[in-house]
């Protein structure tokens, strides 16, 4: 490699350039700049932080839009009801009468009634085995073939037996019965007369598509293994293969009516649309929902559990905010959520509330989108994946609250780079500023010439300091390694045992930096170096996995960041304190801080955010495990295998500030 | 980007109805223009006096022994419907006035009719009432209403049934609508898809598809620019491959597509001048899409209630002025400068010179004096030709300016008709304002010279 | 089934015959009429040769001349057949195509000019004849099949000196614009005879349609010595129609729910109340006629005159079904069966045929025969780069059959072979494969061509599957809906013929058509979002990458570094080698060794410098 002047002098071509790399190279030895990384990170976070907090305005948010053309959201007119609604009181009679029948008899009957509408079917029987507990059912699905369909795609209608509040889903199945009856219409012949064919309304001849209905046992285990199967990605030893398939899913709609055999008229639609690990359907398909429900059918939309929302800037934040963070946790939130990883759009229809709309409108609104979703000539696309929703009609897109995440990446890259900068320095000129600088006179200063150029170079430039690697490498890479096991673990442990366990880890991890710090101290007596570089690891490590999961789950990576962005301010406790405190401060100085640090451990934060909802831990750690089993579901991963390490190594940095300053 | 918004603009779920109040009112800039434009001719072009002054009493009389029409639709997906109906209305209407199959050339580039989502299997209809099925006359005859004649075929206004689309699907490409054009083929290319004219055949041409500012979109893939176009249309003419051509188009921003013409003998017009939109007419709420596009909705119901038989004698003047800005919402243009003799020529052409087929052959006028008559005239012809090819430049920007500007205090009606459309269809247009344009260049250059340094100094600074 | 033992009689030689020829069969327990239309006409070959084309299509007939073709067979085919409910295919499945268009024909190779070259002649000229997009089969979708076709015509010296090629367009729609071509090329055009039912408006409205044409050259048994070769040229149009649908009232498709006076509810049900209906499930047959279905009788007669007198119309229904005829002749009032035929009236022309069957509740259930073979096909996997292909096919005869099972794959679909497995789905064991023919694809060139043979135990289940690649296609190669997904050919699974169905002209055997697969490529996403985390993540790169550089960096002098031990080490060793080596081959040898020692050195300091 050349040396650096004679490159400049060299390149005379571009002196400017020859400028800046200097006054880089010169602030590469200013002191300055390692005062600067911890406000630039705290400013990155900040930042971060005040960003999402103007998103909801207007300037930064915009009104939704379908922009997918083949759509042609509410341009048909819609048929469904009249003698459509005896039917389906009938159908919904029909299911209420199998509340409490064992499920081969539901099954068998949901079959009958499928078969009697003139739809092929078929059945699936599913096993899950988490944690000790089996989860197992049987979906039953009809299909209709388009009439005049090439068989190569197909959109699907859900109606899960029991919703996620397990309860029994009988309006929607009946519905659901009622609408394949009411798309394929087989009309019952009539024994008075022939005429009544030249009058009468046969069958849609528009469906360019299959369709599919299906109505699993439960709505994200029974969902989740039929969508697997549809894909043959499946273990046909627990999940049974599906006998009758069509051609590629372009969209799937699941519903939410627990109303009894009486029925209940509903005021809003609960629009649900997260999928696993925060995937979003297509924005397109829960535009088109909304504008139908809303402009066609005249019924409210609502996200997020927001039953008020009246448009203003709280409610519109608390929506965002609601709605990071059950994308941050990355669970199913409704049957839709499996079809999600499958590259297949999907929304949930949810009734709410007490008001004027009845099942019929429900109908209608299903089938004005299946009209639309008929009209798609290609995979959904044309709109966002990545978007936050603050309303059913307003949203930022990916572009606009993508840099939130990344500061607060940022900020532990920057912190990182600073501490590996300062390892890289001699001990002595650490702390205080270069001693050759402005008042040592001419600083001492070193010729060097090579070939025709000639260089003077500042001596300290020339001094070496070698990183010890060797440790902090090992060390970040060995807690990393422990953090997955004890996610292994917390998969596979009983259900029973999950409280203890945590318990136990939790004290374990509490205690793990003080005892790692001591028993190093005494046995590989690692230097104040050495712990700098394994917190500029592990904080580089941090900060790339959330800049990369930033753009696949931006909540989770804004919330473990958020949690964890004290970790870039940590440093070892210092030997003795400045002069304007006295001595005698140290120790319960040393005490708040430990406290603080062990606050913001993960433990700590999951307990007290369960607490807050009133959940306990063992349900949540439950939920994970089954997610993970389930779904694929790597919420828990970021957790144990990127956060708990980073803490561990910011605890380590802490205590070595105590065992480590008496070297 | 324009066209999704353009086309957003276009589509009018309630379309509102056609309205026949017809007013005959000859547009007065249309009339001023007229005489300028001719005044300019005289005076440009000495050898036009001369012609006009031996010119043959009927100067109206179709000199040309056939005709072709070249229909195209250029755009793909269902939601395209109407743009499939524009055009098999053109085709249903110069079928029904005589011009065989075999000189009809249509590119469809996607299929309605069979399409499972169209509820009317192998229909095609261009209005809600359903009264006319574009794509096959039915054949639907029950014993009694058919009284023992020889029926099936002949049915309704005496088309032969059936349909022929020579260009479908991905065949209707830019380069294959270029070759047709120029007859540039493979030895393989069977010969009913060619364009065989010659110079004594006329040539109706009709577009319709999403186009922007001097461009028009083919499937949503690709685009054919108003010089293409033009440069074909040059080839065209200097192979002699037609003797008159009428050049219709139906989009977006219409009028800039046929402003780069230069070659002779073309009468153009479009539906809507440049930043205007052309709308739809009217949607089918059971097929569930627009139908037709007002400008070819007015076309057409010009063409059905005036030209009724094959004999009328209704001239291309009154089809133009029957596109009056309250019909069809937008600004109908109509380019006359490149067509000899000006337009009291075109607008004095029977329609059906070019909608029709042409009725009897013209007898080779073999008198000695006539023959040297005619000799001599060719010659004024052929300088004339020159000398009006020169003009044209000039009377161009006139013309085209005098075109977009036409009836402005009608313009702005047109502009707050436009919400309506919108309202439903919960999209801000904000950003369609004319003066806008300028901001995006500007920012989409700035946006290019930042990477462009940005690139540079990442290069230099290792 | 009838039509089996009917779709090979005109081949009973005559020297220049037309006859046009209805079956109707209404399909059982569905409320489907199947109609499969049959025009053949022959023409005496050396007459044909000659250029008097009597019966024959001219402008057929000229592009068969012009591109040597020996035999024909053109399929337009959309939707798809419904073996559980409709049984066996009409003529055993060899009158049918895949999804879309289906081309394969019999080219001389001896004459001069290419074949490939003669081929696409051929689809050209066809693409003109019939409106269809076939001109786009080029060599990536035309491949020479082994074992799944066999020439149907009497050839004198077999197929040897003849090529044979196939291609198919999956997603090439099949529309009013292909019959109306279709019907020109009948004698009467369309406008009296049977062929005046076929109507786009219902024709394309069928839950299943396929079109054909079909020209071979049949000679007498006796070879080339006893009566003179005939070229034959079958027209078939089979559809598969909802009666109910058909008969529907032309001007208002949409079906609004009906008033509830007209349904008709199962009283039987606990929950009483008015406002409730459970609907019964239809029984007994429908009422159907010609007229209501095609929406016109059966105009005139296409009768040319030559003698003959075979059926126009067959129907098959039970015996004790009524019928009403209006004008036309019976024949047979019912065979064995339980078809009955009718002769349409020569004369006058321009009157009106029809028959009417009554709405009525039948008395014996008929059986469905059960189909040769059910097969499926489905694209499993999902994700951008792999998949998987997976065919299951399922003999329910007691006895076994030998398949020959044809996949012509595009070339952006990349077969793993080695993955290819063909297995018994209840034992798991691999099915002995009797003949494989497959030929690799090259980019751009040509697809890829598997054929296989192997047998279907009795009752057994196979499946069939392989992996496969999908290739990142070339930005322009993209079609307009490149996000709808790419289709793939159907496959095609021919049931050799064996002494349990040897059906009549068994040595086809018969045919079963898989549907056409849609497979989603990785296609180029325009979206603004994925540009802008692009184009920042880029940036990023940029800036912070050099930043970083330059301030992590430690710049020293080339002489301070001290070469690593290791590399000296390495570069003693070689030292030493080269030293060895050098030894062996002289002294001369030597001296570049201990170059290659010095250079080696100053690479070390380079190396260590970095």
């Amino acid at each position: 490699m050349a040396l650096i002047c004679t490159r400049l002098s060299s390149n005379a071509a571009s002196t400017w350039l020859t400028v800046t790399e200097a006054s880089i190279l010169a602030l590469r030895r200013d002191p300055r700049i390692l005062k600067l990384p911890p406000y630039l990170s705290a400013l990155c976070i900040v930042i971060g932080v005040s960003w999402l907090l103007v998103l909801p305005l207007n300037q930064y948010s915009r009104q939704t839009y379908v922009s997918e053309n083949a759509i042609l959201p509410g341009q048909v007119h819609t048929y469904y009801g009249g003698s459509e609604h005896d039917v389906f009181r009938a159908y919904r009679h029909e299911v209420a009468a199998l509340a409490d029948s064992s499920v081969e008899e539901r099954s068998q009957k949901l079959n009958d009634i499928f078969r009697g509408i003139g739809l092929k079917v078929a059945q699936q029987d599913y096993t899950y085995s988490v944690g000790g507990r089996n989860i197992s059912g049987r979906n039953s699905y009809a299909m209709l073939q388009g009439p005049r369909a090439d068989a190569t795609e197909a959109i699907v209608l859900v109606a899960a037996w029991r919703n996620m509040d397990d309860a029994i889903n009988y309006s929607a199945v009946a519905l659901v019965m009622s609408l394949a009856r009411y798309f394929k219409r087989r009309l019952s012949l009539l024994a008075k007369s022939t005429c009544t064919f030249i009058d009468g309304k046969p069958g849609w001849s528009i469906w360019s598509k299959d369709i599919i209905f299906l109505i699993p046992s439960d709505s994200t285990a029974g969902t989740q293994a039929w969508v697997d199967a549809y894909h043959d990605n499946h273990d046909p030893s627990t999940i049974s293969s599906l006998p009758l398939k069509a051609g590629a899913l372009q969209g799937a709609v699941a519903l939410d009516y627990p109303a009894g055999p009486w029925g209940h008229r509903f005021d809003k639609l609960h629009v649900v649309y997260d999928g696993i690990n925060g995937q979003l359907p297509n924005l397109d398909l829960f535009n088109t929902a909304v504008s139908i429900a809303s402009g066609q059918m005249g019924i409210g939309c609502t996200i997020q559990r927001m039953w008020q929302h009246n448009d203003s800037y709280r409610e519109r934040l608390q929506t965002m905010l609601r709605g990071m963070i059950s994308q941050g946790l990355g669970h199913a939130s409704g049957p839709h959520s499996a079809f999600m990883p499958y590259h297949v759009d999907a929304i949930t229809l949810q009734t709410v509330g007490d008001g004027w709309h009845d099942e019929m409108s429900l109908g209608r609104t299903v089938e004005s989108l299946f009209r639309s979703l008929n009209n798609l000539l290609e995979h959904l696309h044309q709109s966002f994946f990545f978007y936050l929703l603050m309303h059913a009609n307003r949203f930022v897109s990916i572009g606009t609250y993508l840099p939130s995440a990344m500061l607060v990446a940022v900020s532990f890259s920057i912190t990182a780079i600073a501490l590996w900068v300062q390892s890289g320095r001699p001990p002595k000129s650490a702390g205080k500023t270069l001693p050759s600088g402005e008042k040592g006179g001419k600083p001492d200063m070193t010729v060097i010439k090579e070939g025709g150029a000639v260089a003077l170079v500042p001596t300290a430039t020339l001094e070496v300091v070698e990183r010890q690697l060797a440790f902090p490498l090992a060390a970040v890479l060995g807690l990393h390694f422990l953090g997955i096991v004890s996610f292994y673990t917390f998969n596979h442990v009983a259900q029973s045992s999950l409280r203890s366990s945590f318990f136990l880890f939790a004290v374990l991890s509490v205690l793990l930096p003080p005892l790692a710090t001591f028993i190093l101290s005494r046995t590989v007596r690692p230097s104040a170096q050495e712990y700098t570089l394994l917190h500029s690891f592990s904080l580089l490590l941090l900060g790339a996995s959330l800049s990369t999961l930033a753009t696949l789950n931006f909540s989770l990576a804004l919330l473990v960041g958020l949690c964890a962005s004290p970790f870039s301010f940590i440093r070892p406790f210092p030997a003795r304190l400045p002069a304007s405190l006295p001595p005698s401060f140290r120790a319960p100085l040393f005490v708040v801080s430990a406290v603080v640090l062990t606050a913001v451990s993960p433990m700590a934060i999951l307990g007290l955010s369960n607490a807050y909802w009133g959940r306990s831990v063992v349900d949540l750690l439950a939920d994970a495990a089954f997610g993970w089993t389930v779904w694929g579901m790597w919420t828990g991963f970021v957790i144990w295998g990127v956060w708990w390490p980073a803490w561990v190594v910011g605890a380590c940095v802490l205590w070595s500030g105590i065992f480590v300053e008496e070297k | 980007m324009i066209v999704y918004q353009c086309w957003w603009k276009e589509v009018k779920p309630n379309g509102d109805e056609c309205d026949d109040g017809h007013d005959d009112d000859d547009n007065p800039n249309n009339e001023l223009l007229s005489t300028n434009t001719e005044l300019t001719m005289r005076l440009l072009t000495l050898p036009t006096a001369l012609l006009a002054c031996l010119a043959f009493p009927d100067s109206s009389h179709a000199t040309h022994t056939s005709n072709w029409a070249v229909l195209v639709s250029t755009s793909r997906f269902w939601f395209n419907y109407r743009h499939m109906a524009n055009t098999l209305s053109l085709y249903r209407t110069v079928k029904r006035l005589g011009i065989p199959d075999s000189q009809i050339i249509l590119m469809l580039p996607d299929d309605m009719a069979c399409n499972p989502r169209n509820t009317f299997a192998g229909s095609v209809f261009n209005d809600k009432g359903r009264g006319l099925d574009l794509y096959d006359q039915k054949k639907d005859i029950s014993p009694e209403e058919e009284a023992g004649g020889e029926g099936g075929e002949t049915v309704g206004q005496g088309m032969p049934a059936g349909i022929e689309v020579d260009y479908r699907g991905n065949e209707v490409t830019v380069e294959s609508f270029i070759r047709l054009l120029t007859d540039r083929w493979p030895a393989s290319h069977p010969t009913s898809k060619r364009l065989m004219t010659d110079d004594r055949s006329n040539i109706l041409i009709y577009m319709t598809g999403h186009g922007g500012d001097s461009f028009l979109k083919f499937q949503d893939a690709e685009e054919i620019s108003s010089h293409d176009l033009a440069d074909a249309f040059e080839q065209m003419y200097e192979k002699k491959r037609y003797h008159e051509l009428l050049f219709m188009i139906d989009t977006c921003q219409a009028n800039t597509m046929y402003t780069e013409f230069y070659s002779p003998g073309i009468v153009a017009t479009g539906s809507s001048a440049k930043d205007q939109s052309s709308y739809s007419h009217h949607a089918d709420q059971d097929v569930g899409v627009a139908v037709i596009d007002r400008w070819t909705y007015y076309n057409l119901d010009f063409l059905e209630t005036r030209l009724n038989s094959t004999a009328s004698d209704v001239r291309l003047g009154e089809l133009f002025d029957f596109y009056t800005f309250d019909r069809v919402h937008s600004d109908a243009g109509v380019r006359y400068d490149l067509f000899p003799g000006g337009e009291h020529e075109a607008r004095n052409r029977r329609v059906l010179d070019f909608f029709g087929n042409v009725q009897g052959v013209d007898v080779e006028t073999a008198g000695d004096g006539l023959a040297a008559l005619g000799d001599w005239r060719a010659d004024l012809e052929a300088l004339r030709r020159i000398a009006e090819r020169q003009a044209a430049e000039e009377v161009n920007a006139t013309q085209i300016r005098t075109d977009a500007g036409a009836q402005p205090e009608k313009h702005k009606t047109g502009k707050n008709v436009l919400p309506a459309g919108e309202a439903n269809m919960g999209r801000d247009m904000t950003s369609l304002t004319g003066g806008e344009g300028w901001l995006k260049k500007a920012l989409g250059a700035t946006s290019l010279l930042a990477l462009g340094g940005v690139w540079f100094a990442g290069g230099k600074i290792r | 089934m009838l039509l089996s033992s009917l779709f090979l009689l005109p081949a009973a030689v005559l020297a220049q015959t037309y006859t046009e020829h209805l079956h109707l069969s209404p399909l059982a327990q569905t409320s489907h009429l199947l109609a499969a239309f049959n025009f053949t006409s022959t023409t005496p070959l050396p007459a044909y040769e000659s250029g008097h084309f009597t019966h024959f299509p001219r402008s057929l007939a000229q592009i068969l001349q012009h591109t040597k073709t020996r035999e024909l067979h053109l399929r337009f085919a959309w939707g798809r057949w419904d073996d559980e409910q409709w049984g066996p295919r009409p003529r055993m499945g060899r009158r049918e195509g895949g999804t879309g268009v289906e081309i394969w024909a019999w080219l001389d190779q001896d004459h001069g000019g290419d074949v490939e070259e003669r081929w696409s002649g051929l689809v050209n000229g066809l693409s003109g004849l019939f409106c269809a997009s076939l001109n786009f089969i080029d060599s990536t979708r035309t491949t020479h099949p082994v074992l799944s076709f066999d020439p149907e015509g009497t050839h004198a010296d077999g197929v040897t000196g003849q090529e044979l090629l196939h291609g198919t367009l999956p997603h090439e729609v099949v529309c009013t614009e292909n019959l109306t071509p279709f019907l020109k090329l009948l004698p009467c055009k369309g406008k009296a005879g049977i062929s005046s039912l076929l109507d786009g408006h219902k024709v394309f409205d069928a839950n299943w349609q396929t079109m054909s044409i079909d020209v071979r050259p049949i000679c007498p048994a006796g070879g080339n010595g006893g009566g003179e070769c005939v070229l034959e040229i079958q027209q078939t149009v089979d559809v598969v129609l909802d009666v109910e649908r058909s008969m529907r009232a032309r001007g208002d498709p949409i079906p609004r729910p009906r008033p509830i006076e007209e349904l008709e509810c199962d009283g039987g049900k606990g929950y009483g109340g008015g406002d409730t209906c459970y609907p019964k499930v239809k029984e007994g047959e429908m009422g159907w006629s010609l007229s209501r279905i095609f929406g016109t009788p059966v105009r005139g007669s296409c009768h040319l005159g030559d003698g003959h007198a075979d059926a126009d119309i067959t129907l098959e229904v039970p015996l004790d079904r009524m019928v009403n005829v209006t004008n036309a002749q019976p024949l047979d009032a019912g065979n064995e069966q339980g078809i009955r035929s009718y002769r349409l009236p020569n004369h006058p022309p321009g009157q009106y045929t029809d028959l009417a069957l009554p709405q009525q509740s039948v008395t014996q259930a008929v059986v469905q025969p059960q189909p040769p073979l059910y097969a499926t096909r489905t694209i499993t996997g999902s994700g951008q780069q792999h998949g998987g292909m997976h065919a299951h096919l399922r003999n329910p005869h007691p006895y076994a059959q030998t398949i020959t099972y044809f996949e012509s794959l595009p070339w952006f679909l990349r077969p793993y072979i080695h993955t290819l497995r063909v297995r018994n789905s209840e034992t798991h064991e691999n099915v002995k494969l009797e003949k494989m023919f497959y030929t690799p694809a090259k980019d751009r060139e040509r697809g890829t061509h598997l054929e296989l043979m192997f047998t279907v135990s009795a009752g057994g289940e196979v499946e069939l599957s392989y992996d496969f690649e999908k290739a990142v296609l070339r930005y322009t190669e993209y079609p307009p809906d490149a996000n709808r997904g790419f289709d793939v050919a159907p496959a095609v699974i021919r049931v050799l013929p064996n002494d349990n169905n040897t059906g009549d002209g068994g040595r086809q055997g018969s045919y079963i058509r898989t549907t056409s697969l849609l497979l989603p490529l990785p296609t180029p996403d325009f979206s603004m979002p994925y540009n802008v985390i692009i184009l920042t993540s880029t940036v990023i790169a940029l800036g912070f990458g050099s930043i970083f550089n330059l301030l992590t960096r430690r710049f020293v002098l080339a002489e301070e570094v001290p070469a690593s031990k290791l590399a000296l080490r390495v570069k003693a060793i070689v030292g030493v080698a080269q030293d060895v080596v050098g030894r062996l081959k002289g002294t001369k040898a030597v001296e570049m060794g201990g170059d290659a020692v010095g250079s080696g050195k100053g690479d070390g300091m380079g190396n260590g410098a970095g």
